[in-house]
């Protein structure tokens, strides 16, 4: 057999059908670009995920929460442990009604150290983070998330130095947080404000406790050790014999990650799954109209038989036809998840990530769509008796 | 005579239709086509005539018989032999033309050569060459839509050259075409036939048939000899007057 004679007569019969052909393609073209889109959305999404983990979660560091949690205890784990080269409280959050000449959002408020900007891993870029003397004075001053600063002072709007209400209460704006998105329970962590944790505690809510803390280990090779150490100082500070429920939790950074991407995955298999809903009724799609092509180009059929040709050449030819147009159908697919993906991901924030295993996939599917729907029309086209088909 | 390139011995044939039963369409038929020869089959429908066609063709096989092909016996092949051989010995031309749509003349003629083996990389210009041959090198790019039926006959009758088969089947190939048309294709034969080509035409239409170097007609299954014609002729008045001198369209025996 002429290969090269064959696939171009293929190719013809395709172009000349164009309206066939399209409706067989659209059908591979929405399910894998559904899927390359869900890819690179996910891996994209993965990869910002684990960023802002680490923003939260630096490598090496712990997380203390708990209801009844001190002052105290942090200072007894930083006495017992050398390890322990960094802590820093995090008051909150509590949310309050923000306003400035008419203008009110609502805002999560958070208590912060000094130490917050290092350990927290969250600075200024505008103006100044908390001072001693702010904490000394518990002083009403805050720092704003640049999104809400848009919102109370226009985009162009400078902030600093003006004031706002945190409920009742006015407080002087003296810097703007470095952004941080949104995380990973959907918060817009850039419309946060942030007040020095002695005046939340003392001044605004009269509270003791100060909910969480984050603390620094030197060696993060062994965060899983020290956090059993730190559990045991907690136990000892807060009376509970082992074996008693602790009034306490202890979060590593390795334990928080698997727990951000465990949520990704599950939303990866959905965007997956739909896709391979799509793809499955592309395929019957697909067989379908082949089917009635196959009718359809029985004389043609029952003379290629007659000019020479085997079973296995006309069930190869029809093969050929319907898996080149899903593979044709499956790449413009992925051109168009990928447009629609970076489309969406300039409104939503979220990076799109194409990866080779992902475009292998993508591939893949279109192929095994091309041959699983075309196997019926292609061995029905070669089973037909010449004699009954050209008649 | 000169080496048969057809010899049927003793070939028969019978269906199963639902309802009738058993339907003997060839009786024991033998017959030879020498290289060269342009023979006519004569037959009104329901004669055999296309059955034989069928089997002459490697299209269907008989259920009992010998059939020798260019000195081949081909009784025994397998469907990818029989495939092979109509391939690269038989040039087949029927009554619908069998064109493919949206495709070129040039197109169409090169068909065959897709299920060739070991071809040169030219089939462009055989194509063309065996277009020219029947007259159409005006028409190389026209669309099979674009072409009178005499048209598309010739680019049906360049395809069936194109791999310079041992024999031409024409069935019924002016049964679809007027007076002037059908008569110009038989004049192509006939040059063809002088260029050296073994041609084999099957038809219901007397007129065309004595167009040929010999004649044969079939009835009920059985085949008379060339010397047989006059018993032959006589059924054919029959029918005839029965009105079938018009071409007919979708005749099948």
């Amino acid at each position: 057999m002429n290969r090269k004679l064959l696939l171009q007569g293929s190719l013809r019969i395709m172009l000349r059908n164009k309206l066939r052909t399209l409706f067989m393609s659209i059908g591979v073209m929405i399910g894998v670009g559904t899927l390359i889109a869900g890819q690179s959305l996910g891996t994209g999404a993965e990869e910002q995920i684990t960023q802002r983990v680490k923003q939260i979660f630096s490598p090496g560091s712990i997380m203390l929460v708990s209801r009844k949690l001190t002052d105290d205890d942090v200072d007894a784990i930083e006495s017992q442990m050398d390890q322990v080269v960094a802590s820093s409280a995090r008051f909150g959050y509590v949310e309050e009604d923000i306003s400035v000449a008419g203008v009110n959002r609502k805002a999560a408020v958070f208590g912060l150290p000094v130490e917050g900007e290092v350990v927290w891993n969250r600075g200024v870029t505008q103006g100044r983070y908390f001072s001693n003397n702010d904490m000394s004075k518990t002083a009403r001053v805050a720092l704003i998330g640049h999104r809400l600063s848009e919102e109370l002072f226009g985009e162009n709007g400078d902030p600093l130095d003006k004031k706002i209400m945190i409920g009742s209460a006015p407080f002087r704006v003296v810097g703007v947080l470095e952004p941080a998105g949104i995380d990973p329970h959907g918060e817009d962590r850039d419309e946060d404000v942030y007040v020095p944790i002695t005046t939340a505690m003392r001044r605004m809510y009269n509270m003791d406790y100060i909910g969480i803390a984050k603390l620094i280990v030197s060696d993060m090779e062994t965060v899983d050790d020290d956090a059993e150490q730190i559990a045991e100082i907690l136990r000892k500070q807060h009376n509970i014999a082992l074996g008693e429920d602790e009034d306490f939790g202890i979060y590593t950074s390795a334990f928080a990650g698997q727990v951000m991407q465990k949520a990704n995955k599950i939303l990866t298999v959905y965007m997956m799954a739909a896709a391979a809903v799509v793809l499955l009724v592309a395929a019957i799609v697909i067989a379908s109209i082949m089917l009635v092509v196959v009718r359809e180009r029985v004389a043609e059929i029952g003379l290629r038989k007659a000019l020479g040709a085997t079973a296995q050449n006309i069930s190869f030819q029809f093969l050929v036809e319907v898996v080149a147009v899903s593979l044709v159908s499956g790449v413009l697919g992925m051109g168009l998840g990928l447009g629609l993906a970076s489309l969406a991901s300039t409104h939503i924030d979220m990076p799109v990530i194409v990866t080779l295993p992902a475009v292998l996939l993508c591939l893949g599917s279109a192929l095994l769509v091309g041959i699983v729907s075309g196997i019926a029309p292609a061995r029905k086209a070669a089973n037909l008796d010449p004699v009954e088909a050209l008649r | 005579m000169t080496r048969p390139m057809i010899k049927l011995t003793g070939i028969s044939k019978s269906y199963h239709r639902p309802g009738e039963g058993e339907l003997q369409v060839l009786k024991e038929v033998d017959f030879e086509v020498a290289e060269g020869e342009f023979v006519a089959i004569l037959g009104p429908s329901g004669s055999g005539k296309s059955t034989l066609m069928n089997i002459l063709g490697l299209l269907d096989t008989a259920d009992s018989g010998e059939y020798e092909l260019a000195g081949r016996n081909v009784s025994g092949m397998s469907a990818a032999e029989l495939a092979k051989t109509r391939n690269s010995t038989i040039g087949f031309v029927f009554q619908q033309f069998h064109l493919l749509p949206r495709t070129t003349a040039t197109e169409n003629v090169e068909l065959p050569l897709v299920y060739s083996h070991g071809q040169p990389g030219d089939a462009r210009k055989r194509a063309i060459d065996a277009l020219c041959r029947v007259g159409l090198e005006e028409r190389l790019t026209h669309f099979s839509g674009e072409l009178s039926g005499g048209q598309q006959q010739r680019v049906a009758i360049a395809r069936a050259l194109i791999n310079n088969p041992a024999i031409i089947l024409a069935d019924e190939p002016t049964g679809n075409l007027d007076q002037v048309a059908g008569g110009q294709i038989m004049n192509l034969f006939r040059e063809l036939n002088q260029a050296g080509s073994t041609i084999l035409l099957i038809t219901h239409d007397e007129q065309l048939a004595k167009k040929a170097g010999r004649m044969v007609t079939i009835n009920d299954g059985c085949l008379s000899a060339g010397n047989q014609l006059r018993a032959g002729r006589d059924v054919y008045v029959q029918h005839d007057a029965a009105g079938a001198s018009e071409p007919q369209s979708g005749v099948s025996a």
